[in-house]
């Protein structure tokens, strides 16, 4: 019934605007002419127009020219046309009251369509007002789905591949989900539903949601089937434009608090390290300096008394070692490339300071250094590279090296500067040379040798921050070399 | 009698091992703790040499080393656990005289202290020259000789040496090598001073990578060894 009435409702309206037109028209016969009648008529149909819908707006434009016809043009009471002129009069007036009609109807809909774009506009900024205030992912989740639910009238889930649904906004509901379509949408990153372009006759729209990685897809289903238009669809893609942003947006902000927090720990470690290893060195220096002062007092020892005061200086030395290990790694760790203080360095200095640390420590190795005298400048930290050498070069020193002296080489080998140090013996087992870059290996599970073997990963750290690499060699003629390579970079030129 | 040494160092322990090893060199040992007892005793004692450690509980070494720099040309010798070169060139740069790294054998830090003695008493000669039993640095009449045969030097290389040979045995920083060589617009240019003093160690070094003469201080300096 309701049904019914509302089909024949507008049919009502016309014939009741139109009667009353003829009434007016009645009224004023006599006075105006046939045109004044006509506009009166169209005055009724403009009305219609505006406060109508189209199909009531077209019939009273209809029955008024029937009614026009009928009542005022002669013969009256019949729908026959007497003269030519009046015809004319007649078929104007009907195109004329459709164009009005017409018209009217588009400008209501560029209206409605102005009002809806800004209803949307409000409702997507609301949203992301919303959202924004929210830090948990399943706050955001909930609030973006019970929006979007809302808004359009429709059951809305969130859902991952293969068979998961994080979040839905009524449980109870049958979604009707299809986990084909589900996967078509994700894989293709493409919307699938009417307004879309891909599957439009469906019933459901669904949407790859960018920015979340939990979750890979919408799914919204209309309550009413007759809402799922291009208007919604457009509605719905600026609601969860906005509900990709913010989970992004959250994503985002979770990576840079946990980066923080992960910032904090490392500079509380490397606050710890560095008064740890500065801590280390007072009672080194006091023991150090008291070996050394013992030694110089030329006390009579027996060989026994003199290699186990020796002992104690070498060790206490070790652990000074150690203790810059440890500084400088936390340092690199914690800060890394800013960590290095790069400077234009040569080759040759930086083995001779090597060749003069190596001649103080180990007064008895025998030891060579060949260095390519028109080598280019580096441009290195030279301390991180000369503790980062001095590290491989004690390596070599724990090992037994054979009978041929150690010699430090600086060469050019295309577009790098190797530095290395070359030995005699068997050098590191192969599976210290595979691991070299995970800490704390050491080269010998029982190695009567001290060392945390921080020293590896050093070279390969300081290596790694001058974009250069660490690499072991054993040449056919026997030996091992422990090389860190650097590239050259271009000089700069003067003014 | 030797010469007066002012230990100005806050932990016991070192300053107990300072005190033994200095003894037995046969200097005179005066012992502070803190910066201020420091400077009240070196404006009372005549001290020939300073010996001072830079992390202080009442005062930053830096801030000794000015104030004793503002009457005095006393030799200094900074003894820090700090290995930051930006700290001991900072130091240097304020006129301490030479610096020694903690932990340090006794033999390398007297041998710092006589070397910041004995240049004191050259800097009294005021001599101009400079003689190793090698190497001969005339600076008045800008001669190089290498074993009696005189090494051809261009005026930047010459500059260089001169530089380390007056201040022969203590470390020269690389700020100090550019201003004066090059003009205070150039320090940063580090790489002018490692080329020509590559070029210098070529005509002076039998093996420029195991250098006698020009010794290399790590992110600091030079120094010129007097053998």
């Amino acid at each position: 019934m309701h049904h019914i009435g509302r089909r024949w409702f507008p049919l009502l309206v016309a014939l009741l605007l139109t009667a009353i037109a003829t009434l007016l028209g009645r009224l004023l016969f006599d006075k105006v002419s046939i045109a004044g009648i006509a506009m009166l008529y169209l005055l009724f149909v403009l009305f219609a127009a505006i406060q109508c819908r189209l199909y009531g707006a077209l019939a009273t434009s209809f029955f008024s020219f029937l009614a026009l016809n009928y009542f005022f043009v002669e013969p009256l009471y019949t729908f026959h046309v007497a003269s030519a002129q009046a015809l004319l009069e007649l078929l104007v007036f009907l195109a004329v009251s459709v164009t009005t009609v017409s018209l009217t109807e588009r400008l209501k809909q560029q209206t409605q369509q102005a009002v809806q774009a800004q209803h949307y506009a409000e409702s997507a900024r609301l949203l992301a007002e919303q959202l924004l205030k929210l830090n948990q992912h399943a706050d955001v989740v909930q609030q973006g789905c019970q929006s979007i639910a809302l808004s359009l009238n429709a059951k809305v889930a969130l859902v991952a591949l293969p068979q998961h649904v994080y979040y839905v906004t009524d449980p109870a509901a049958d979604l009707g989900l299809d986990w084909s379509a589900i996967r078509w949408v994700v894989n293709h990153q493409q919307a699938m539903g009417v307004g879309t372009g891909n599957w439009p006759e469906q019933a459901y729209w669904c949407l790859p949601l960018v920015g979340d990685s939990i979750s890979d897809a919408l799914w919204v289903l209309p309550n009413d089937k007759t809402e799922a238009t291009l208007d919604q669809w457009l509605f719905l893609k600026g609601l969860v434009d906005q509900l990709s942003l913010a989970l992004a947006l959250l994503q985002t902000r979770q990576k840079e608090q946990q980066a923080i927090r992960l910032a904090e720990r490392e500079s509380v470690q490397h606050a710890l390290l560095a008064s740890l290893s500065h801590d280390f060195r007072t009672p080194l220096t006091t023991i150090i300096g008291a070996v050394t002062t013992l030694k110089e007092q030329s006390l009579v020892l027996t060989a026994d008394q003199s290699s186990l005061l020796s002992l104690i200086e070498v060790e206490a030395s070790q652990l000074v070692d150690d203790a810059e290990n440890i500084l400088s790694l936390s340092r690199l760790e914690a800060l890394g490339v800013s960590a290095l203080q790069a400077d234009w360095q040569s080759a040759e200095e930086i083995v001779g300071i090597l060749a003069a640390r190596v001649a103080r420590r180990y007064p008895a190795m025998r030891m060579r250094t060949d260095v390519d005298a028109s080598l280019p400048l580096l441009f290195v930290d030279i301390n991180l590279v000369t503790q980062a050498m001095m590290n491989l070069i004690e390596n070599a020193i724990k090992y037994p090296i054979g009978n041929e002296p150690i010699v430090l080489l600086a060469e050019q080998r295309e577009n790098v500067i190797v530095l290395s140090i070359k030995d005699g013996g068997v050098g590191l087992p192969e599976h210290v040379i595979q691991q070299v870059s995970e800490k704390f290996v050491r080269g010998r599970e029982e190695s009567a040798h001290a060392g945390f073997g921080l020293g590896l990963t050093i070279c390969e750290a300081v290596a790694k921050l001058h974009e250069g690499r660490l690499c072991f060699d054993r040449p056919v003629s026997g030996g091992f070399v422990a090389s860190m390579c650097f590239p050259i970079k271009p000089m700069p030129i003067d003014k | 009698m030797k010469a007066t040494l002012l230990v100005i160092e806050d932990d016991p322990s070192i300053a107990h091992i300072l005190q033994s090893t200095l003894s037995l060199a046969h200097y005179r040992v005066i012992h502070a703790s803190t910066a201020q007892a420091g400077l009240e005793k070196y404006e009372r004692e005549a001290v020939d040499l300073v010996l001072l450690d830079l992390g202080l509980p009442d005062k930053d070494g830096k801030q000794v080393i000015q104030q004793i720099r503002t009457t005095a040309l006393t030799p200094i010798v900074v003894l820090s656990a700090r290995s930051r070169e930006s700290d001991i060139v900072a130091c240097l740069d304020l006129g301490a005289d030479d610096y020694v790294v903690k932990p340090v054998g006794a033999a390398q830090l007297l041998a710092r202290i006589r070397v910041a003695l004995r240049h004191v008493t050259t800097k009294e000669a005021s001599s101009v020259l400079v003689q190793t039993a090698e190497l001969s640095i005339d600076l008045s009449a800008h001669v190089v000789r290498l074993s009696e045969h005189e090494v051809h030097l261009t005026p930047k290389e010459f500059g260089l040496l001169a530089l380390l040979a007056q201040a022969a045995g203590k470390v020269v920083t690389h700020r100090k090598l550019l201003s004066e060589v090059w003009g205070s617009e150039y320090v940063d240019h580090s790489h002018y001073l490692r080329i020509h003093m590559g070029n210098l160690r070529a005509k002076l070094e039998r093996d420029p990578s195991q250098p006698r003469f020009i010794l290399t201080e790590p992110a600091v300096g030079y120094r010129l060894a007097l053998l």
